[in-house]
């Protein structure tokens, strides 16, 4: 291989510096460098920073002549930078400081002894080093992507790198000297001597023409004045806890900053570094005996900070076309749901509302009044339901997130507190879970067994989403912008349906409102899911791994992407829909005061309904709510009550698909009614098969539940007079229950009637049943009456 | 030329480069390929391996430098990747004459080095901090001792500069004449002495013997207190991404012990330019981490490493599938050995069979597979009603040492739980992992003894403690804290947890102990049990048999699982509150124990049945505890 030229690749420098141009919106031509030499020239600007993008616009071969002999390359610029700049200089400067004063001085000595018969001895003549005051720094090109510190090998030295890592040691910014100066002390020479190892062994014996003839011996003189420094600082950087193979420690490296690269990064912080990996020369008995060894380095060039969230999505290229189209087929929505903890079984409805929580509501602040957007989901039940699993893995899959108990042992807890620093006395502030998780989940368990102190705040941070510290003189507000899924076991072991939930839990309904979402995990004996879930363990301990169901989980790394990418969109809510919601709203108020409710409905429950639904839009990628979102968020809230209702299977409701056809069925019914403020409604047979088909069912399993409807007992009775009359037989077996009516092969109507309010009206055996909305919207006579539990 | 077994132990640097020299003039030769070859296969020869002298067992100074050895050890820290020249150039300084050299497998160069030669090439190699196994019981160090073939002089010119520093010195009585074998009464070490009462009796008892001038400006970093032996700096060239933290290795390498690499670290010490910028990043700490003297700290550079499934001297080390001929013909055996496996444990447990039972299943088990978070045949056993009298814990403990290869005694009292180091710390100081009591090799036995708790107030670290064995139990995970952030590692331990009441750590399975012994009697009782050991062949019997059992395979068959099925839902059926999701774990994992520890490879109608009756008894029992004292939690 033939050496380079260096000469030759020096004018390239050269020529690319003064020559390349952008163009900025007029056409006019803006000398990027060039501007900035002329900074340079005049010691306004430090450092000068080449970006290989531009040079590639140029010359991509030297691009790649530099990232492999970076070093080089930075020597190369920076005495083409050296050479041009006098002819940048537009007007004489102030000098700034004594090395300034020192570097005129010495240029103006080497004007007037320019004398062609007095050749100087080289040592003597001034080092580059020494009369620069600039810092040249390289910005790699954007097709060179980040590097783990495990990657860094033996064969990247030399180039140019840019690795990831956390910094977990910084020094002190020390002075580190780049070229000595000495002066004699007989005949008054100044010797100059370039440092590039980490030591030097300094002069002794003046090397001047002078000294060496007259055999003077003239001893040198280290001038600190004259020297040159440079800032220098060593950081170590280790790698991210997800970089790191499992079971392997993570690895560092050291990194050298210089100049204008010190003081960017604290330990703690997360950073991408660009520079030239080197190894360290050593010098003299060390070099020896070190031996075979050599450490490396990172000589920096740029380093840049970044926060965690942002670090992790960045590295990951957009979502490709395939990945979205795996994603978003058909039953993405369940497929999604079902891909978290897919070794916690079924639940599914728990699952949907823990995506929505990942995915988030759309944040709304109308005139400087903010309204959350974030997602609080509260999961209750019977100790030993996969409860904390859930957490741990929501835990695991969300990119932010902080798992705590409530009974957190730190004395920090859950919020804040000011602590003493042991070193400086000072009071600072140190932030609990809550604050830690900002802008990303809490996860809590144990969350019945909070401390008091912690249990005020929260009330503030589930609302208002910051955290007020008001202790030692500390006052202030930090954010605390986080979601919060909390677990908690009922306060006498089993969850106690004939008491409302204030009681099973000892929360204060003030804090149990502010969920929008509550849901009782319970364990009740149900043969059918008892088998289901006997199968799915026998499975795993059959076969060792997951029993195979009709969709592949989706990764975790592609759940976290393709949830980063919803978080971006920012749906509306439209117009049109909002009667839709005041009057599902309006609704569900009247239903929980005639339903003696255990929940709450007020207005957070409007609220979340909101966020509950904007989520699903973000989930869908879309940009406005539609109407199905809405009907979704509703059920999903119908659901997690029901789930809390005494003696309501909710098991039964929720997971079989012929319960949510029904209630897909009923939503449709209400869809219809909610215009008119009532409470049944008519549904075509054709629009209910189509709504059903398009949540993922197949006709087929429509038809089976249709099915599976005439099955059911029926509540004997006979037409009645008018065509919207029914006379009933017994009454009694449909008391509290869902009332579904079917009539001829081209009409659904559904009614929910709370049957006791029907009973009070006219329970007796034989009574025509007489309903105002009977009479208001159906026109068509009912044949039957079946009660579906 | 095939260099003779005398040289490919004594010289393995000879063949090295030997191998290397022959190479010269074919650069596509492969030879560092072949030469890692050539130790495997003639490692493989039928003994071949017992002439090798081992670190464990033979005290540093009596091995020759340069010379292959052998470390059972254990994986504590991998340190950051080194870049050495693995070919160098060297000049002879009267001729001028020119040698390529290899570097690999050494620390110190030759003499007059071009460093500016183009010949040079960078390589890059992996250092690993390696320990003995932790835990490791005597009976299991003194059998492989005893199985070594090794030759070892005691190298003349080599000991006496050892003698001022060597930290070996106060432990070697036992160990300085490997060949001999020590008198079958003194037998297994009596344990009495060295797990007495705990770590602070241990700590108090040893600490003046042992821990001299060398361990004090030296922390070894051994996960357990109170452990001695080697610890050596391993350098691997080849694979290091198969090796993973805790692993267990049977490394065979070139012994490493220059003092020039002790003068590099001393040096550091006493002067040096303030200039050199290396001082503020590589601290005296991180150096005294880095590189502590080689006599203390030999290094070893790494020919072939075998990962060891297991600890057992007793059982051939090699992967089950070579192992099923093996595995095969002792299956019959195993019933009968059960048998008398469990005569012995009830024995011990004061007449209670059933519970001696839970210990046999508790012993063998294993996390044979993880789904996600869930680790799979984990069975941690917490054996309440424990007699406080007596010491009987320790006593019980001392038993289960005999058995297994590897055990840790962990009194669970206060001052333990406020002041031990259970989870290892990263210490970004010395850049070095500090080790803590839960790093422990897979299948250590784990006892924790809850007997010993009193009352009183953890701290902040005791609550982190109990966190940390809390997790350790459920998850089978330990959090390694690296200050900025944890890391998750996987482990498999077995955790017995011996108390009074329930214990207050979670655990797979609680049995109560039911003495048929009275309390004045105890004491005679536990006396006997002593006084009359198990003679050592039925000693090995036991321990070939519990580690054979967690070795096998297990299957269940289409038909068991769908009997299985249609029990657990008949019992929820009958009594839903009784029976959860995790009982049918439970019950699972009992059933495969069971069918294991009867050498039975699949699930049968009567291990089944035997699992749910057993596991029926037990629950029998707790509720019939339950209401005797109100007061259980």
């Amino acid at each position: 291989m033939s050496r380079k030229d260096y000469a030759a690749e020096k004018d390239k420098c050269k020529r690319f510096l003064q020559e390349f141009y952008s163009e900025d919106d007029n056409g006019k031509k803006v000398f990027k460098y060039g501007a900035q030499l002329v900074a340079l020239a005049h010691r306004e600007q430090v450092s000068i920073c080449v970006e290989l993008d531009d040079v590639a616009e140029e010359d991509p071969e030297l691009v790649e002549s530099i990232c492999e002999n970076a070093k080089r390359y930075t020597g190369l610029f920076a005495d083409a930078i050296h050479e041009l700049l006098p002819e940048y200089k537009e007007r004489d400067v102030v000098a700034k400081d004594s090395l300034d004063v020192y570097i005129e001085h010495r240029l103006m000595m080497e004007q007037r002894g320019r004398d062609p018969a007095d050749t100087r001895d080289p040592r003597n003549q001034y080092p580059p080093e020494l009369m620069r005051r600039f810092e040249l720094y390289f910005k790699p090109p954007t097709t060179n992507k980040p590097k783990v510190v495990r990657d860094v090998r033996a064969d990247s030295i030399g180039n140019l790198v840019v690795v990831r890592g956390i910094v977990t040691r910084a020094t002190e910014v020390k002075p580190m000297m780049a070229v000595a100066t000495y002066t004699c002390d007989q005949c008054g020479a100044e010797t100059y001597q370039p440092i590039q190892s980490p030591s030097f062994m300094p002069l002794i014996m003046c090397p001047s023409q002078e000294c060496v003839t007259n055999k003077s011996g003239g001893r040198l003189y280290l001038q600190t004045r004259g020297s040159k420094f440079v800032k220098f600082q060593e950081l170590r950087i280790q790698e991210h806890s997800d970089q790191v193979p499992v079971g392997n420690i993570p690895r560092s490296m050291a990194v050298y900053a210089r100049g204008e690269n010190t003081r960017l990064a604290q330990p703690g912080d997360h950073v991408a570094i660009t520079g030239v990996f080197l190894p360290l020369l050593r010098t003299g008995f060390k070099q020896a005996v070190q031996g075979l060894l050599s450490e490396t380095y990172l000589e920096a060039h740029s380093i840049t900070l970044m926060n965690k969230t942002e670090d992790d999505e960045l590295g990951n290229e957009e979502l490709t076309e395939e990945e979205l189209r795996d994603i978003t087929d058909e039953g993405f929505y369940e497929k999604l749901a079902g891909s978290i903890a897919p070794e916690i079984y079924g639940h599914e409805d728990v699952k949907k509302a823990l995506l929505l929580l990942l995915v988030g509501g759309v944040e709304q602040a109308p005139k400087g009044m903010k309204i959350r957007g974030n997602i609080n989901i509260c999961l209750m039940g019977d100790p030993g339901v996969a409860k904390s699993q859930l957490l741990s893995y929501i835990d695991r899959l969300a990119p932010r997130s902080q798992y705590t108990t409530g009974r957190g042992s730190s004395g920090v807890g859950l919020t804040a507190a000011v602590m003493r620093d042991p070193l400086t006395g000072e009071m600072t502030l140190e932030g609990g879970a809550l604050v830690l998780a900002d802008q990303g989940i809490c996860c809590i368990d144990e969350f019945d067994k909070m401390a008091d102190a912690d249990r005020t705040a929260i009330h503030e941070v589930m609302e208002q989403q910051t955290i007020s510290i008001a202790k030692a003189g500390i006052m202030t507000s930090l954010n605390a912008r986080c979601s919060i899924l909390a677990a908690a076991n009922p306060a006498y072991g089993r969850y106690n349906p004939r008491k409302s939930i204030e009681q099973n839990i000892q929360l204060p309904a003030a804090l149990l409102s502010r969920f929008d979402l509550l849901w009782l995990i319970q364990d009740k004996p149900d043969a059918d899911a008892d088998l289901r879930l006997a199968q799915h363990i026998t499975y795993v301990h059959q076969h060792c791994r997951q029993p195979p169901t009709h969709f592949t989980p989706i990764d975790m790394k592609l759940m976290r992407r393709y949830i980063a990418v919803c978080k971006k969109r920012q749906p509306v809510v439209p117009e049109s829909l909002a009667d839709y919601i005041t009057a599902a709203y309006v609704e569900m108020r009247k239903e929980a005061r005639v339903s003696k409710d255990t929940t709450f409905t007020s207005a957070r429950t409007l609220l979340s309904i909101l966020r509950l639904s904007t989520a699903l839009a973000r989930l869908r990628m879309m940009e406005s709510v539609e109407k199905e979102d809405v009907n979704e968020a509703m059920r999903l809230m119908e659901m997690s009550k029901d789930s809390l209702q005494a003696d309501k299977s909710s098991t039964t409701r929720t997971q079989r698909p012929s319960d949510v056809i029904f209630s897909l069925v009923r939503e449709l019914s209400t869809e219809g009614v909610a215009g008119r403020g009532g409470a049944g409604g008519v549904v075509r047979m054709a629009e209910a098969e189509q709504r059903c088909v398009s949540r993922g069912f197949t006709p087929a399993q429509f038809q089976e539940a249709l099915e599976g409807v005439r099955g059911a007992e029926r509540v004997a009775g006979q037409p009645g007079p008018q065509p919207h009359h029914l006379r009933l037989n017994n009454v009694h077996p449909a008391e509290g229950k869902t009332l579904y009516c079917y009539s001829t092969d081209f009409y659904w109507g559904i009614f929910i009637f709370p049957l006791q309010h029907f009973v009070t009206c006219q329970a007796e055996r034989g009574h025509l049943l007489k309903h105002d909305h009977f009479a208001k919207h159906c026109c068509w006579r009912p044949i039957a009456f079946y009660v579906k539990e | 030329m095939m260099p003779s077994t005398h040289d490919w132990i004594n010289c393995p640097l000879g063949v090295v480069e030997g191998m290397f020299a022959a190479s010269q003039n074919n650069p596509n030769s492969g030879w560092e390929a072949k030469a890692v070859e050539f130790f495997k296969n003639q490692l493989k020869e039928k003994d071949a391996h017992t002439w090798v002298p081992s670190l464990n067992d033979v005290p540093l100074h009596y091995l020759k430098p340069n010379s292959l050895v052998k470390f059972r050890c254990f994986i504590q820290d991998m340190f950051d990747p080194e870049f050495f020249m693995g070919v160098y150039e060297t000049v002879d300084p009267s001729t001028k004459a020119k040698v390529l050299r290899c570097g690999k497998y050494k620390d110190v160069t030759e003499c007059g080095v071009d460093f500016n030669s183009s010949n040079t090439v960078t390589a890059e190699r992996q250092t690993f901090y390696c320990v003995p196994i932790p835990g490791e019981n005597p009976w299991v160090k003194e059998s492989y001792a005893s199985t070594s073939q090794a030759r070892v002089v005691p190298s003349t010119s080599y000991a006496p500069t050892r003698q001022k520093r060597s930290y070996e010195e106060d432990d070697d009585d036992m160990d300085t004449q490997p060949q001999k074998q020590r008198e079958p009464h003194a037998g297994p070490q009596s344990p009495t002495e060295h797990h007495g009462n705990g770590d602070c009796k241990r700590q108090e008892t040893e600490a003046p013997s042992n821990q001299t001038a060398s361990a004090s400006h030296l922390d070894l970093n051994f996960p357990l207190p109170g452990e001695k032996g080697p610890s050596c700096l391993v350098k691997v060239y080849e694979d290091w991404e198969s090796f993973k933290l805790n692993d267990l290795l049977e490394v065979y390498g070139i012994l490493s012990v220059n003092p020039a690499l002790s003068a590099l670290a001393d040096e550091k010490d006493t002067s040096s330019s303030i200039q050199d910028p290396t001082e503020c990043m590589e601290t005296a700490e991180e150096q005294r981490v880095h590189s502590p003297p080689a006599s203390l700290v030999p290094r070893l550079h790494m020919l072939y490493a075998r990962p060891l499934p297991h600890n057992n001297p007793l059982l051939p080390c090699t992967t089950v599938e070579d192992n099923s001929a093996f595995l095969s013909s002792s299956l019959s055996e195993m019933a009968s050995v059960r048998a008398e496996l469990l005569a012995y444990f009830t024995h011990i447990l004061l007449g209670d069979a059933l519970a001696a039972e839970y210990l046999i299943l508790h012993l063998i088990s294993n996390v044979y597979t993880r789904r996600d978070v869930l680790p799979l045949g984990k069975f941690t056993l917490n054996l309440s009603g424990c007699p406080t009298a007596a010491s009987y814990t320790e006593r019980f403990y001392q038993i289960i040492q005999q058995l297994v290869p590897s055990s840790y005694y962990l009194g669970m009292s206060l001052q333990n739980m406020n002041q031990m180091r259970l989870v290892p710390k990263k210490d970004y100081v010395a850049n070095r992992l500090v080790s803590g009591a839960l790093q422990l090799a897979r299948n250590t036995s784990l006892f924790l003894d809850e007997t010993q708790l009193e009352q009183g107030q953890l701290d902040t670290t005791g609550v982190r403690n109990v966190t940390a064995l809390g997790n350790l139990i459920s998850w089978q995970k330990v959090d390694y804290d690296f200050n900025y952030h944890q890391m998750e590692f996987p482990c498999n331990i077995n955790v017995l947890i011996v108390s009074e009441g329930r214990s207050l750590l979670p655990s797979d399975c609680q049995i109560h102990l039911q003495s048929q012994v009275t309390a004045p009697q105890l004491e005679e009782y536990l006396s006997s049990i002593h006084m009359h050991p198990q003679s050592s062949s039925q000693l090995n019997k036991f321990r070939i048999y519990l580690c054979m059992a967690r070795q096998l395979d297990y299957n269940i068959s289409d038909e068991m699982t769908k009997s299985v099925e249609e029990d657990f839902v008949d019992m929820r059926k009958d009594d839903p509150q009784s029976v959860s999701a995790e009982d049918l774990h439970r019950m699972l994992v009992v059933a495969r124990l069971l069918s294991l520890s009867l050498g039975q490879t699949s699930l049968s109608r009567d291990s089944w049945l035997r699992a749910k009756h057993i596991d029926m008894l037990r629950r029998s029992r707790m509720e019939q505890h339950k209401c005797v004292n109100g007061n259980e939690p």
